[in-house]
């Protein structure tokens, strides 16, 4: 005798948890990561900084880049991959 | 022969649908990169057509059969898919002359439950797969989408409040034409493989492929070009509504709106949550507003657009019955044959009677309320800050 299967939930909370944990996470942090990084280019871009202030942006845009085009992959992977 | 006449039509029919579903839904990746200038509205919906039909061309998992879990798949037959893809696209082409982002899923879902109800009536839709997969998630989808481009709009524009105003917009634009282009693919993916599921679904119906065959190539093409022209022909309607109505979107906001929009689905997605494109492209247009200084959101829009969701479905479901009931008065042949010509005059009337008032790549930008916006008289239109 088998034990009976539980009922199906009417909505998927466990999916909708995750879509808004992730949403939220991913979402909001993309945003601020992205805009960290327009800030650091305009102090980058400004003709009075001083070159070791500039460096450090120069880094910062370079790491953020890598950022958003490696979230832009992985997006584009769950894309193909789903 | 007979099955064969109607299959024909099924098939013209879902290249049509997808057709409506390309132009309907370009507004959910283009609308904030047309509306804050990152591309011009031409090239804006280039790009997406182009991406729209690449992304049909990117996976070939026809995962989402026509209504999976919604009705009893036992139960379908060509009349019923047929009946189910005129509703949708009666119901498609209506808000699109009313420049109404409406979910084009949900338009098809309630084709089908309609024609099926008439069929075989209301035992055979899963009234349980209607809840947890369109209602709880068309309730889900903008709100969480608007909270977190609130959130996001609002941190935003706090760490670039020193920013100069070229840089700003120089690099909000371009992330803007990134998540159009993610957005873009991710639709072609989507919507295209719906409108394959159907045809494939008609064709086992059919007996014209076996039960377990892939999709035929020529499906995934067809399918894949339909969508991209779609795409090519703007829904500039749906883009002006989406761009203009809701609220003046600055490129912080624009980029917000659809970097939250991009996460959303894609999450979404992944997760086998089934969250309608439009419905979280609209919530986070709403949310890029309210997360503005003055949180100037035009609601009485939202509040019409919000009334048209819950019309959706039973909306589409009447075109569906009243379709498949023409269908049966007329025999399957015939019928198809009626309903397709009264299909296509339906249409040619919208279209004609849209011509009155034209919205295209030059005007789509023009303030709200320039041309007579049916909703214009009855919002609270508010004067709207960057």
């Amino acid at each position: 005798m088998t034990a009976p299967t539980p009922p199906t939930p009417l909505i998927n909370w466990h999916a909708l948890a995750q879509v808004l944990a992730t949403s939220v996470g991913l979402g909001i942090g993309l945003v601020v990561v992205f805009s960290v990084g327009v800030y650091s280019l305009s102090v980058f871009r400004r003709p009075d900084a001083a070159a070791a202030l500039r460096s450090i942006n120069a880094v910062l845009i370079s790491l953020i880049t890598l950022v958003i085009l490696a979230t832009g992959v992985w997006g584009f992977y769950l894309i193909v991959h789903k | 022969m007979h099955n064969s006449f109607v299959l024909v039509f099924v098939v013209l029919i879902a290249i049509g649908f997808d057709f409506t579903n390309g132009f309907h839904d370009t507004a959910n990746a283009v609308a904030p990169t047309v509306a804050t200038g990152a591309l011009k509205p031409r090239t804006a919906v280039i790009l997406s057509s182009v991406l729209n039909l690449v992304g049909a061309f990117l996976s070939l998992k026809v995962a989402a059969t026509i209504a999976s879990g919604i009705v009893s798949q036992t139960s379908i037959i060509l009349p019923v898919v047929f009946g189910g893809l005129a509703g949708a696209i009666a119901w498609n082409v209506t808000t699109w002359y009313f420049g109404i982002p409406s979910s084009s899923s949900h338009a098809l879902i309630g084709g089908v439950v309609g024609a099926m109800m008439a069929h075989a009536g209301g035992s055979a839709v899963l009234w349980s797969g209607i809840v947890g997969k369109v209602l709880a998630p068309a309730v889900a989808a903008p709100v969480i989408a608007l909270v977190i481009a609130a959130v996001a709009t609002s941190l935003a524009r706090y760490l670039t409040r020193n920013v100069d105003n070229g840089t700003k917009s120089l690099g909000m634009r371009v992330g803007q034409i990134g998540s159009t282009s993610l957005l873009s693919i991710a639709h072609g993916t989507n919507d295209a493989q719906k409108t394959m599921g159907v045809i494939t679904l008609a064709l086992i119906a059919n007996g014209t492929i076996g039960a377990n065959s892939s999709t035929p190539k020529w499906v995934v093409v067809i399918c894949g070009l339909s969508i991209a022209a779609g795409t090519f022909i703007g829904g500039w309607r749906i883009i002006r509504t989406m761009g203009q109505g809701f609220t003046k979107l600055s490129p912080t906001q624009g980029f917000a709106a659809q970097m939250t929009s991009s996460v959303v689905i894609l999450s979404a997605s992944h997760f086998g949550m089934p969250l309608s494109t439009t419905h979280v492209a609209t919530g986070s247009i709403l949310g890029s507003g309210v997360g503005t200084k003055k949180r100037t959101v035009r609601w009485t829009l939202a509040r019409d657009v919000a009334i048209a969701w819950v019309v959706t479905l039973p909306a589409a479901a009447i075109c569906g019955a009243l379709s498949f009931y023409v269908e049966r008065l007329f025999g399957a042949s015939l019928g198809v044959v009626v309903m397709s010509v009264a299909l296509v005059a339906y249409c040619t009337v919208i279209f004609l009677l849209s011509r009155k008032n034209k919205i295209t790549a030059d005007n789509v930008n023009d303030r709200w309320g320039e041309h007579g916006e049916a909703f214009e008289k009855t919002t609270g239109a508010v004067s709207v800050g960057a």
